[in-house]
C-alpha cells in the first residue's frame, strides 16, 4: 500500500513584480507532524499530478526531498498524542511530538516557473521507510502521513 | 588505541581490516547484550525511546522560553553511556563511526560487520537485538509488550549518492554544514539531513523513534553524527554553543551541555580529523 500524496492549494506569487530580484528563494513546510511513520517525502512544484511512479527529474517539477524520522503512532486512545493538549506542570520535559519546520531551497525552480506563471501548488510524495511498519504501532495509519500546517514560499533578495 | 591519554574511536572500516579489534568489538557488544540490569544494552536502548523516550529530537523550549538544540549534546552522551559499558568489558574497544558519505558505503551500503546475519552458527551480535522489553512507557503511559530481533530493509547503496546529490542541493550536505558558523543552523540541517535520510534508508526498527536505539548499527550511525560536530567544533570552537544551552541538564545521563562540550576532557577523539 502506498501511502496518499498532499497537494497543497495555489500558493500565489509573482515574481515579476518583487521589487528586487531574489537570490535565493525557500519553500517552508511548517508544522509537519512526525508523530506516525518515518518517509521521505518527494517535493514537486507545480506537477499535480506527480505520484509515486514519478522520476526524481527535475522536467517533472522534482525540487527535492525531506526526511521525516517518526514515532511510529500514537499508543494510546483517541486523542492521546495531541500536542496541544495542557501538560503537568510537574513534567519539564519537553512533548517530543511537537510539529517541526522543515525548508527546501527553491529558488531556480521559482524563477524558472515563475517567468510563466504566478500560481505554484505543491505535490508531496511520500515514500514510507522500508520495512518499518512493523516498528509502527499496528493501527498506526500508513496511509496518510504528510500531515502539516501550511506551506510558504520565502524569497530573499540581496538587500 | 590511546594517543596522549585519551581513546581513539575509528572508523569502523579499518575495524574491520583488524580480526582482534572486530571480534573485541562483538564480544563486548554480546556481553553487555546478554544483561538484563542496568549494565546491559537493552537498559541503554530504553533511554531513547520505549520504554524512557527521553531523545530530543528537534528544537524545544526552556521555561525562559528560549530556543533549546538538544539533539547533539544529548547524543554524545548518550554515545558515551553505551561506550562506557563495552569499555567495562574490554578497556580496548570503543564506538566506530560509520561513515555513509563514503564511496565504500555508495557500493555496498551498510558494513559488513554489521549486516553479517550469524558469525559461525551464532547470531552476530552487531546485526540485530532481541528487543524483549515489558512495561510502561514514560511518555505515553501505556504499556508495552515486544519479544523480537530488530529488522531492517536498508534501500540500494546507489540510493545513498542520489540523496547525497538532493542534501547538497539544499545545502545540507557536510561540507555546506562546516562553514556555517551557527550551532542551530549546523545542528538541524545535520539532524534533518544526513541523520534523518539514514534512519529512514535502513528501515525497520531504526525507521520509527521509539525502537531504533535497540538497532546496534544506530550507535555507529550516531557516532559519525558526533564526529563531524566535533570536525565542526574544530572549525568554530568547542564552546561554539548559545550560552542559555551550556546549564541545560541531559536527562537521564546526569550532565549538562556544558559538561560533554570538548571531547578531550571526556577522554576521547576521532581518529581522523577528515572532513569528509
Amino acid at each position: 500500500m502506498q501511502p496518499e500524496k498532499y497537494v497543497s492549494n495555489k500558493i500565489k506569487l509573482d515574481i515579476t513584480k518583487l521589487e528586487n530580484e531574489f537570490y535565493r528563494a525557500d519553500l517552508i513546510i511548517h508544522g509537519l507532524d512526525h508523530s506516525g511513520p518515518s518517509y521521505e517525502g518527494r517535493v514537486f512544484i507545480n506537477n499535480p499530478q506527480a505520484g509515486h511512479d514519478t522520476p526524481d527529474d527535475s522536467a517533472q517539477g522534482y525540487t527535492g526531498s525531506f526526511f521525516v524520522f517518526g514515532h511510529g503512532g500514537c499508543l494510546g486512545d483517541e486523542g492521546h498524542c495531541e500536542v496541544n493538549r495542557p501538560s503537568s506542570r510537574f513534567n519539564l520535559i519537553p512533548n517530543p511530538l511537537v510539529p517541526e519546520k522543515v525548508s527546501l531551497i527553491v529558488t531556480e525552480k521559482l524563477k524558472e516557473l515563475g517567468k510563466t506563471t504566478d500560481e505554484f501548488t505543491i505535490t508531496i510524495v511520500p515514500k514510507l521507510s522500508r520495512g518499518s511498519e512493523r516498528a509502527c504501532q499496528k493501527d498506526a495509519d500508513l496511509k496518510n502521513v504528510v500531515l502539516l500546517h501550511k506551506i510558504t514560499i520565502e524569497t530573499y533578495d540581496k538587500d | 588505541m590511546y594517543k596522549d591519554s585519551v581513546y581513539l574511536r575509528e572508523n569502523i572500516r579499518n575495524i574491520e581490516n583488524n580480526i582482534t579489534q572486530i571480534r573485541r568489538l562483538r564480544k563486548a557488544f554480546q556481553e553487555i547484550m546478554d544483561r538484563v540490569d542496568n549494565q546491559g544494552y537493552a537498559h541503554v536502548a530504553n533511554h531513547h525511546g520505549y520504554l524512557d523516550n527521553l531523545c530530543p529530537h528537534g528544537p524545544t523550549l526552556d521555561p525562559e522560553g528560549n530556543i533549546i538544540h538538544k539533539f547533539l549534546p544529548w547524543h554524545r552522551a548518550y554515545l558515551l553511556k553505551l561506550e562506557r559499558l563495552l569499555q567495562e568489558r574490554d578497556p580496548t574497544v570503543s564506538v566506530p563511526w560509520w561513515d555513509w558519505r563514503s564511496e565504500t558505503s555508495k557500493k555496498i551500503g551498510i558494513p559488513k560487520s554489521f549486516s553479517q546475519d550469524k558469525i559461525g552458527k551464532k547470531v552476530n551480535p552487531l546485526s540485530k537485538f532481541n528487543i524483549n522489553i515489558k512495561g510502561k512507557d514514560r511518555a505515553s503511559k501505556v504499556d508495552i509488550s515486544i519479544n523480537r530481533y530488530t529488522t531492517r530493509n536498508p534501500g540500494k547503496p546507489h540510493e545513498i549518492i542520489h540523496t547525497q546529490k538532493a542534501l547538497s542541493l539544499n545545502e545540507q550536505d557536510i561540507p555546506q554544514l562546516y562553514s556555517l558558523s551557527d550551532f542551530r543552523q549546523f545542528s538541524e540541517r545535520l539532524r534533518i539531513g544526513w541523520h534523518n535520510f539514514i534512519h529512514v534508508w535502513i528501515g525497520g526498527d531504526m525507521g520509527v523513534v521509539n525502537t531504533a536505539a535497540y538497532d546496534p548499527i544506530f550507535f555507529i550511525h550516531h557516532c559519525n553524527v558526533d564526529r563531524i560536530w566535533a570536525v565542526w567544533q574544530t572549525l568554530h570552537g568547542v564552546d561554539s554553543i548559545p550560552s542559555h544551552m551550556k546549564s541545560v541538564v541531559l536527562e537521564p545521563f546526569g550532565m549538562t551541555v556544558k559538561d560533554i562540550l570538548d571531547i578531550n576532557s571526556l577522554n576521547y577523539d576521532y581518529a581522523s580529523v577528515s572532513t569528509t
